[in-house]
């Protein structure tokens, strides 16, 4: 793998995410944190098997962004947090239970709309392109179950560079954790590092 | 003032409403597509529309175009995690009154739509 490549990847990656946790930290009742990064080459399957997670299964919310310089992303959260995330986003002063349509797919979903526009957005304006994304789907379930999902939506055997975060979503002293995955396909990669090569040659 | 709230996510109508609520205004009515926001806005004809971008269906940029066309007057605020410098654009110039750019603070939506009120 280039290493100048996932270097740039990695900040891009990063700026993006870290501009919407601190967004969600000032704006709402919890304290958005990302606590890992990195990036690693592999397939989708691959990546889901490196998730932290300790139980069986997940939610998932996740975007296809077509056009390009395609690209997948997807966010997994624990569905035991579902209160812990709705109080965090919402306040004290919201109860689900007062509102029984808001479950916790709709949480999911609206949240990982905004943690993961936060990277599209981030690539976007680096290309000087603009593309509004299909709206974000949703999926629950055990792991394998999840990744057969995603493979209508994504090959399952393309290789990518992997961008891996890990949030830390806590409120008082309790924390929930929620993952990200970003499949960056080397042609997407390498016209990222080529425009950051160029900004940094004008720039002298 | 009447306000139609258009965003596919019931959470983030709620929260929506709920402002309006704490500042006193009239939630004319809710959509959660672009199709039954333009309905809603034909037989609602409300003073302002807050609009989502990413919605199934037509997205919130074509319900704009459209809106615009059946009411030069209407105030149109995007409300949005969509922040791309093209897109925010391509917003202004399709007539849109304000951007609100998600997630967003009580404080921010107040001030937004403070400036639609005028």
């Amino acid at each position: 793998m280039n290493d100048e490549e996932n270097g740039i990847l990695q900040r891009l990656a990063v700026s993006g995410l870290e501009r919407c946790l601190t967004r969600l930290s000032s704006v709402s009742a919890g304290t958005w944190k990302l606590t890992y990064s990195g990036i690693f080459r592999g397939t989708l399957p691959e990546a889901v098997r490196r998730h932290g997670f300790t139980k069986p299964s997940a939610a998932a919310v996740y975007f296809n962004v077509k056009g390009g310089f395609p690209f997948a992303s997807v966010m997994f959260f624990d569905p035991d947090d579902t209160e812990h995330l709705t109080q965090c986003f919402m306040g004290d002063s919201f109860s689900r239970a007062a509102h029984p349509g808001i479950t916790g797919e709709v949480v999911f979903l609206e949240l990982g709309n905004m943690v993961l526009n936060s990277l599209i957005n981030a690539v976007q304006n680096v290309l000087k392109r603009k593309t509004i994304p299909m709206p974000p789907k949703y999926l629950d379930g055990e792991f394998p179950g999840i990744v057969a999902g995603l493979g209508s939506v994504m090959d399952l055997k393309q290789d990518f560079r992997i961008f891996k975060a890990t949030l830390a979503i806590s409120r008082g002293e309790r924390s929930g954790t929620s993952e990200v995955f970003a499949m960056i396909p080397d042609e997407l990669s390498a016209e990222l590092a080529k425009i950051e090569g160029e900004r940094q040659d004008a720039s002298f | 003032m009447k306000v139609l709230i258009v965003d596919d996510n019931l959470m983030t109508r709620r929260m929506i409403s709920d402002f309006l609520g704490e500042m006193g205004h009239e939630v004319a009515g809710e959509a959660g597509d672009g199709d039954s926001a333009l309905k809603a806005f034909a037989v609602l004809h409300p003073e302002v529309v807050l609009l989502d971008i990413i919605m199934p269906g037509r997205s919130g940029v074509e319900v704009l175009e459209e809106m615009r066309k059946l009411d030069p007057a209407v105030q149109i605020v995007m409300i949005t995690a969509v922040e791309q410098e093209g897109i925010d654009k391509q917003l202004f110039e399709l007539g849109v009154t304000a951007i609100l750019h998600k997630p967003f603070s009580y404080g921010e939506f107040k001030e937004t739509i403070k400036k639609c009120i005028g």
